[in-house]
């Protein structure tokens, strides 16, 4: 079998698609969040670090792509997986199984599809947004609507539990993890969805309760 | 002496495309001591001296080396005592006057054939694609000749206590057979009498799962907590690690 095989054509090909794709994306989640730590700087340096994102041009055009690429195929590739997993066992027991995983692994076509739709929000608001306003006044005009950043909280509680399971799957499905450090992998997956997704939550937070945040 | 007794609410189906129901039985007092399979051998001859159908499951050396028994006893398969097969579950576990609930293993690689049986050779046709090692069985080399560092044959052991028995696909949401392939492939990929077939072993036997209809893993880690040899899901990264050494450097 190539590789073009394993990849296509085996189970454990098609994880390794979902993982690979699931690692550019939360390299990508790092970056983001270090771009939105720097609200905290006031609104002038984020508006100021907005400009200076966007003069890189062709650049971040091809880093798009490549970010659009990652997500589709972590999308359809996991949308593939769970089809197949469901045809897997035609028929459910009766009763409910006494052995439970972590909240996190069993609800990952879930919280991943919040996640996307969540996804189209978002990037409506501050992707594809026509305003002239900048980016600072457009974060606090989106999320002082308390609907809408109830909303963008849900979406991060759902990416903090997808990515704690995530990030550790990834490397048992790449065939990285080892009794030596997987203990540790799991936890830095844990302690870093917590950490991403409490650093994200304090935005919205701050947007509704203080007055001069970001203003 | 101790007694419990239970009441049976155990799955009945006379064959792969009839309905299927639960049966409800009382056992009335039986000796703690007693193993589940003694207590449906019971069980099997009140019905036949009933002149009715007696409850088929399968079962052979009873002491939990086979892997031929296994049911899914109130949720669980081989029951909620860990680390055990069914065979070795005691009715001291259980507590007096409970109803228990058994359930034969549901996965679309395993197809009901009756009652609690069901058809694992699914996982026969995947050691057939290379869960063996090809020797030339005339002079027997002597056994020190070969070194295997002492780390190396302890995991290699350790995924070699897999019995085949299917636990781990009943116990996973998605009814993957990764525990189990995990295990046979580490086991021979380990030691180097394995060696030399290892890139063709893993690629064929995790072609012949998937065709066998086996669902996806995904990372629960479900099914180490159900198998009875208490087989590590490390097994299943080194398969896939397996899988990637095998496709990066395909010779053969
Ligand atoms: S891995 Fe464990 S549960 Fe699965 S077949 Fe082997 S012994 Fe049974
Ligand atoms: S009958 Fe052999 S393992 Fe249970």
């Amino acid at each position: 079998m190539t590789l073009l095989q394993i990849l296509l054509g085996s189970s454990i090909g098609r994880k390794a698609v979902v993982a690979a794709s699931g690692a550019v994306l939360a390299l990508f989640l790092a970056l983001h969040l270090a771009g939105s730590l720097v609200t905290f700087l006031g609104a002038a340096t984020f508006n100021a670090y907005h400009a200076g994102l966007h003069s890189l041009g062709p650049l971040l055009a091809l880093l798009e792509l490549a970010l659009a690429g990652a997500l589709v195929a972590h999308a359809v590739f996991a949308a593939w997986l769970w089809v197949d997993s469901l045809a897997a066992r035609p028929c459910r027991y009766a009763v409910p199984a006494a052995l439970r995983g972590r909240l996190s692994s069993g609800t990952m076509p879930f919280t991943g599809l919040l996640i996307l739709v969540f996804l189209v929000v978002h990037l409506a608001d501050f992707r594809f947004a026509a305003s002239p306003s900048p980016l600072a006044a457009q974060v606090v005009a989106a999320l002082q609507v308390p609907p809408r950043a109830a909303f963008y909280l849900l979406a991060v509680a759902a990416l903090t539990v997808h990515v704690s399971h995530g990030f550790w799957s990834l490397f048992q499905t790449l065939g990285l993890s080892h009794p030596g450090y997987s203990a540790l992998i799991r936890q830095a997956s844990l302690a870093g969805a917590l950490g991403t997704g409490g650093l994200f939550m304090l935005i919205p937070i701050l947007i509704l309760a203080s007055r001069s945040f970001l203003r | 002496m101790k007694t419990v007794s239970l009441k049976l609410r155990i799955w009945r189906q006379a064959g792969p495309s009839s309905p299927g129901a639960f049966q409800d039985f009382d056992t009335g007092p039986l000796a703690a001591a007693m193993s589940f399979l003694e207590m449906l051998d019971g069980v099997n001859e009140r019905l036949i001296l009933a002149g009715q159908e007696p409850i088929a499951f399968d079962h052979d050396c009873r002491e939990g080396i086979c892997g031929t028994c296994g049911a899914v006893v109130d949720g669980q398969a081989h029951g909620r005592q860990a680390g055990t097969t069914l065979c070795q579950l005691s009715l001291r576990h259980f507590a007096a006057g409970s109803t228990v609930v058994v359930e034969p293993f549901r996965a679309r690689a395993f197809p009901l054939i009756k009652d609690l049986v069901v058809d694992r050779s699914a996982f026969d046709a995947i050691i057939a694609e290379g869960g063996y090692v090809s020797v030339s069985s005339s002079a027997a080399p002597e056994a020190n000749t070969l070194p295997v560092p002492p780390d190396r044959a302890e995991e290699a052991l350790d995924a070699a206590q897999c019995i085949g028995c299917g636990a781990c696909v009943a116990a996973c949401p998605n009814a993957s057979a990764m525990l189990f392939v995990g295990a046979k492939v580490s086991h021979l990929a380990l030691l180097p009498q394995g060696d030399p077939e290892r890139r063709r072993r893993v690629v064929a036997m995790v072609r012949q799962m998937d065709a066998q209809g086996f669902g996806p893993c995904g990372n629960e880690g479900l099914c180490e907590r159900a198998c009875p040899k208490g087989i590590s899901i490390r097994h299943i990264a080194r398969m896939n690690r397996e899988l990637w050494r095998a496709a990066f450097l395909a010779r053969d």
